[in-house]
């Protein structure tokens, strides 16, 4: 970077834009100083703009479901259909409302969904991307993954449990 | 290869990620405390006593295929050369915010007691 700052579209966080409403949420709970808020990148003040749009307790009010819908020929670590994981918006798991095995080659993949929830919740829209709503064990096997676990992803409110499915969650927008 | 004859079965044994540094973690994980997985893999949330973030959990399946891998050979399954990993967030000066660092160990789960690598010499 040069000594012109950075043309940012009005939308996101501008450089000189420390966050300030938000301080005393983001300083508790990341240990951050008001030196630590100043010095983020752009980037990633556009992450934590998500309660911006999302309401400032966003990660708090929905749940990342995922839900084993095949499991063939019953995989080695146990996953099997019809059961699920929960994660909370801090890409978490929620062990207590689990009751898939906890098979680290079947979450692996719900990571890059996550990213991705953030990105969305930074552009106003319903955190859960529109696209990448199914996973697989990445383990292949000689059967030419005939018996791997499936499972799709949904988004629900942590309260009720309702999937939530408008497209954009930003608050005052239609 | 490697003898482990002397050591307890695998099957009796844990792949076990403990924290050796953490700042600025929005899942507030702390040094010292541990994520327990068993051999397949699956994530021992009972026995584990940090958040269960995906970000650093996610980031230790790669260390779980090899631990697999070199089961199979019949060598130790916590490699030398990669046992330190740290979390996908980038952490506060290079465009992220935080940062969780750990270490892997495979533990005996009857003795709770590390199972080390076998004697170098034995690998001659």
């Amino acid at each position: 970077m040069g000594d012109t700052p950075r043309r940012i579209d009005p939308y996101y966080v501008q450089e000189d834009d420390n966050l300030d409403e938000m301080a005393e949420t983001l300083k508790p709970a990341l240990d951050f100083t008001d030196a630590d808020l100043a010095r983020l990148s752009p980037e990633a003040k556009n992450l934590f703009s998500g309660r911006r749009h999302l309401g400032i307790g966003w990660l708090d009010a929905y749940e990342i479901v995922v839900t084993v819908t095949k499991s063939p020929s019953g995989c080695a670590c146990g996953v099997r259909e019809g059961q699920t994981i929960v994660f909370d918006m801090r890409h978490k798991v929620k062990p207590e409302l689990s009751d898939a095995p906890l098979c680290v080659h079947l979450m692996s993949p719900v990571l890059s969904i996550f990213y991705m929830t953030f990105d969305r919740a930074a552009e106003g829209l319903n955190p859960l991307t529109c696209i990448w709503r199914y996973i697989e064990c990445p383990i292949t096997g000689t059967d030419e993954g005939a018996s791997k676990a499936l499972a799709e992803v949904h988004i629900r409110r942590a309260d009720t449990h309702e999937p939530v499915t408008q497209r954009m969650l930003a608050q005052g927008a239609r | 290869m490697s003898d482990r004859s002397n050591q307890p079965p695998i099957e009796e044994c844990e792949i076990v990620a403990t924290v050796t540094r953490a700042f600025h973690c929005a899942n507030k994980i702390l040094e010292g405390e541990t994520f327990v997985f068993d051999i397949k893999g699956r994530l021992l949330a009972e026995k584990s006593s940090a958040n269960l973030c995906l970000g650093i959990v996610a980031k230790l399946q790669p260390a779980i295929l090899m631990a697999q891998d070199r089961i199979a050979e019949g060598l130790h399954p916590i490699s030398g050369s990669f046992r330190h990993f740290d979390c996908f967030d980038t952490g506060i000066d290079h465009g992220g915010t935080g940062k969780v660092y750990v270490e892997l160990a495979l533990v005996d789960t009857k003795t709770g007691e590390k199972v080390g690598p076998p004697e170098a010499a034995s690998r001659q």
